[in-house]
């Protein structure tokens, strides 16, 4: 008996691939497969599609579909994944179809594969052999939270560069690469060998290769240079374009990609969750959504939730709408005024507070999601028996069965719990990055219901739980302020309070007390669902709320404060911004640690005198030279083409160096700013500077040194401001 | 959210920029109390936003006279102490 671990799926023409591995071997299993959709029963459509494609197959079926129920389908099957593949593309880029007829067509053959067989990633199968014939059979269960990950060989690909933080599409050539096999073995140098890199990669044979700018850079170049079997069956590496996109007002790039075949490949400048997570969220996430690790690496984060929640609905034999027949609801200007709103956010009074106290909602809007049953097919369901309202909105809800969505979070929401129980008993890296890894969907869950093109989204539940959220919070409010709490500041899910001479014993029992009163108000609408939860995140020995640049006000989330554990938290100050280079992070890092030994308002007060000695020594240090050229780096990123800029400004002037000097920038791409004295231009890219250094603008920097003192120390913060 | 609706420090904002050319014809000084009274109602912009008024000028001149309100109580309170002290 053997057991093996699913490394990777992927179809082509004639059916779906799976790579296995264990501690001795990786095999390659080659499986025909004939995917399936359906379609609104349609006689036209039915005689269109037999007439253009032969190697079909079409049968009646009565499928559920979410909002209308039991419905008439006709089943499609492919012959291979190439005809699969070949039909789908041709209803997606014709008019003659209506496109909400069609129901999983989005699926792909292996992720239909994956569903239909109940496996995923990392899934462990045990082979048995009975007359000459092998079978595999699934030993796994996706509730598991301590699932083993057999050992994996990973081959880090990585390269060293004066300054660690150019941007190597910059750079006119490949440096020396630092080859290492597995985190704590030693690293071997290869410069230009490829011949050596070559019989590394097969005598190593590595299932998955971490390898900086290797989507856009290495890989492709190793590969056209001769590289071979990148791809474990040696197939050309598939390349797929890089995209740039406007998500919540900024502009992002997604860099190329490189995908492998059979090996996994990660580029951790391309993927948030590698930077964030680590493979062991990776894997965590590639179990749950029964996505790829490459796609999990280089996907957002809603797209493992939406996988989730097709598996979810697949399962339970829904059709997966491919797009949804439902506008959103007509409203009157008066009851859009009403709903169309976010969270509560009460600006903070402006200054220094001692004895503070933050409490947090654990996961509020996955948790209302799920205890309301809010769903794309569960607003204004099409059952009469349905009669409750939600609160506020008076929307109906469906009491008869819980929603795709509300499900999928359910699990996500308790699966995070366990593990965060697991941690408080012992320490355990990979559960902390798996826990973390559920944090990040439970965070977009929310948005995802409210995006039009998201597969289970819907305005309406979007406008329900913002309006639950905003009652729960007020809720609290209310009760804090008549027990005598003073509020500071409140922002969605999270409200700052201090009461005078309160202990953190006492204000441990409050959160007792509200966590009760919470759950006795909200009558929820899902029996099944997780209890609320407000948590005290700690109280602050001292803590600053600082104002807008313009006017005196409060700026939600902009302040600073130290914990009674002398754990800091800083939110919206220079220090965490990218666009601030290390030396002013340097001065302000600096001036918190000398903050750190002040334990209320009168040791902050005599202890912040000192900030002017800092700054000094800083001020001192860049007008002797004492800095290095990385210190100086100011990271931006280019929000449209470089070619449209109207006005000149030092990224103007940076994209436009970049673009006569024949890189062609992506909107969305980040710059390294460089400011010199010319006089010509204000700023230079980096990478160009290196090779034609100028002298540095250092009164600019001088400059952003004082505001970033009068940033952390603004005059009116102790004088005139709301209180 | 669909955003057809601006948030709440957005109403503020636009409001204060409708009454740019009231603005102008205004004195320096008087300028300056003007975005004052603005600041005023930015502060209290969510609770503008939560009115869920057609017309949210009232709620923000509300706004304006509770932080004036607050202004005039702390005053007073302030001379009631000094008066106190010198009568001591």
């Amino acid at each position: 008996m053997k057991v093996y671990q699913i490394l990777d799926i992927y179809s082509d023409q004639n059916g779906i691939n799976v790579w296995l591995y264990n501690e001795k071997e990786r095999i390659h299993i080659k499986k025909p497969y004939q995917p399936f959709f359906y379609f609104r029963k349609n006689e036209s459509v039915k005689r269109l599609l037999q007439k253009k494609f032969k190697n079909i197959k079409i049968v009646k079926d009565i499928k559920i579909d979410l909002i209308d129920g039991e419905i008439e389908v006709y089943k499609v099957i492919a012959k291979n994944p190439l005809t699969y593949n070949k039909i789908i593309s041709f209803i997606k880029y014709s008019d003659i179809f209506t496109e909400t007829d069609f129901y999983n067509i989005q699926l792909s053959p292996e992720t239909l594969f994956m569903f239909e067989k109940k496996i995923y990633p990392f899934c462990k199968l045990e082979k048995t052999e009975k007359n000459g014939r092998c079978s595999f059979k699934k030993i796994d269960d996706l509730d598991l939270l301590d699932y083993e990950i057999l050992p994996l060989r990973i081959m880090y690909i990585d390269f060293e560069l004066e300054i660690g933080k150019e941007n190597l599409r910059f750079l006119r050539h490949i440096p020396t690469l630092t080859i290492k096999f597995n985190e704590d073995e030693k690293s071997i140098v290869i410069d230009n060998d490829l011949e050596y890199l070559q019989e590394l990669l097969i005598k190593k044979d590595p299932d998955i290769i971490i390898a900086n700018y290797g989507d856009d850079i290495l890989i492709p170049n190793l590969f056209e240079k001769g590289l071979k079997f990148l791809n474990r069956d040696n197939l050309p590496v598939i390349k797929k374009e890089g995209k740039s996109f406007v998500s919540y007002g900024q502009t992002v790039y997604t860099a190329d990609m490189s995908l492998l075949l059979g090996r996994i490949h990660i580029d951790p400048k391309n993927s948030f969750f590698y930077k964030e997570v680590g493979l062991d969220g990776i894997i965590e996430l590639s179990r749950i959504s029964s996505l790829g690790m490459q796609a999990v690496a280089r996907t957002t984060i809603g797209t493992p939730i939406t996988y989730m929640e097709m598996r979810n609905a697949y399962e339970n034999n829904f059709l997966i709408p491919y797009k949804k027949n439902q506008p959103e609801d007509f409203k009157t200007l008066e009851q859009l005024i009403k709903i169309d709103k976010g969270g509560l956010t009460l600006k903070p009074l402006v200054g220094l507070f001692e004895n503070v106290a933050e409490y947090d909602f654990f996961s509020m809007y996955p948790s209302i999601i799920t205890n309301y049953n809010l769903s794309y097919e569960t607003i204004n369901c099409k059952h009469p028996e349905c009669e409750k309202t939600l609160p506020y909105t008076n929307y109906r809800i469906c009491t008869k069965k819980i929603g795709i969505v509300p499900q999928t979070l359910k699990w996500l929401l308790e699966r995070r719990l366990k593990y965060k129980q697991l941690l408080k008993k012992e320490k355990n890296q990979i559960y902390d990055n798996r826990q973390k890894a559920l944090k990040w969907l439970l965070v977009v869950s929310f948005g995802y219901l409210g995006y039009k093109n998201a597969v289970f989204g819907r305005i309406e539940s979007h406008e329900a739980t913002t309006s639950i959220g905003r009652q729960l919070i007020t809720f609290v409010k209310e009760i804090l302020e008549a027990k005598g709490f003073r509020v500071v500041h409140i922002l969605t899910d999270s409200i700052w309070v201090y009461k005078h001479d309160y202990t953190m014993d006492d204000y441990k029992k409050m959160e007792e007390y509200l966590n009760k009163r919470i759950n006795e108000k909200f009558t929820v609408v899902n029996p099944d669902g997780i209890p609320f939860k407000i948590l005290l995140e700690g109280v602050y020995d001292w803590i600053v709320f600082l104002p807008s640049k313009s006017d005196s006000v409060g700026v939600s989330n902009r302040y600073f404060g130290k914990f009674s554990n002398g754990e800091f938290k800083f939110r919206g100050i220079d220090l965490r911004r990218r666009d601030v280079p290390e030396f002013i992070k340097n001065f302000q890092l600096e001036v918190f640690e000398h903050l750190s030994k002040g334990k209320n308002k009168t040791e902050f007060l005599k202890l912040i005198k000192d900030i002017d000695e800092i700054f000094n020594k800083h001020k001192q240090k860049l007008l002797e030279g004492d800095f290095s050229l990385k210190d100086l780096i100011i990271k931006k990123k280019v929000s449209k083409d470089p070619n449209s800029y109207q006005k000149r400004t030092d990224l103007s002037e940076v994209a436009g160096t970049l673009l006569k000097e024949g890189f062609n920038l992506n909107p969305g791409e980040s710059v390294n700013i460089i400011y010199i004295l010319d006089k010509f231009v204000k700023a230079m890219p980096l990478e160009i500077y290196l090779t034609n250094p100028k002298p540095i603008n250092i009164e600019k920097y001088l400059k952003m040194l004082e505001e970033s003192k009068i940033g952390l120390l603004p005059k009116k913060l102790f004088g005139n401001v709301l209180r | 959210m669909g955003k057809t609706i601006p948030s709440a420090t957005g109403i503020v904002s636009l409001k204060q920029k409708e009454y740019s050319e009231f603005r102008k014809a205004l004195r320096k000084e008087d300028k300056e109390v003007l975005d004052k009274l603005f600041a005023y109602a930015k502060f209290h912009s969510p609770a503008i936003g939560c009115s869920n008024q057609f017309f949210p000028m009232e709620s923000i001149i509300l706004s304006m006279l509770i932080e004036m309100q607050k202004e005039i109580d702390r005053l007073k309170a302030q001379i009631e102490k000094n008066e106190s002290v010198s009568n001591t």
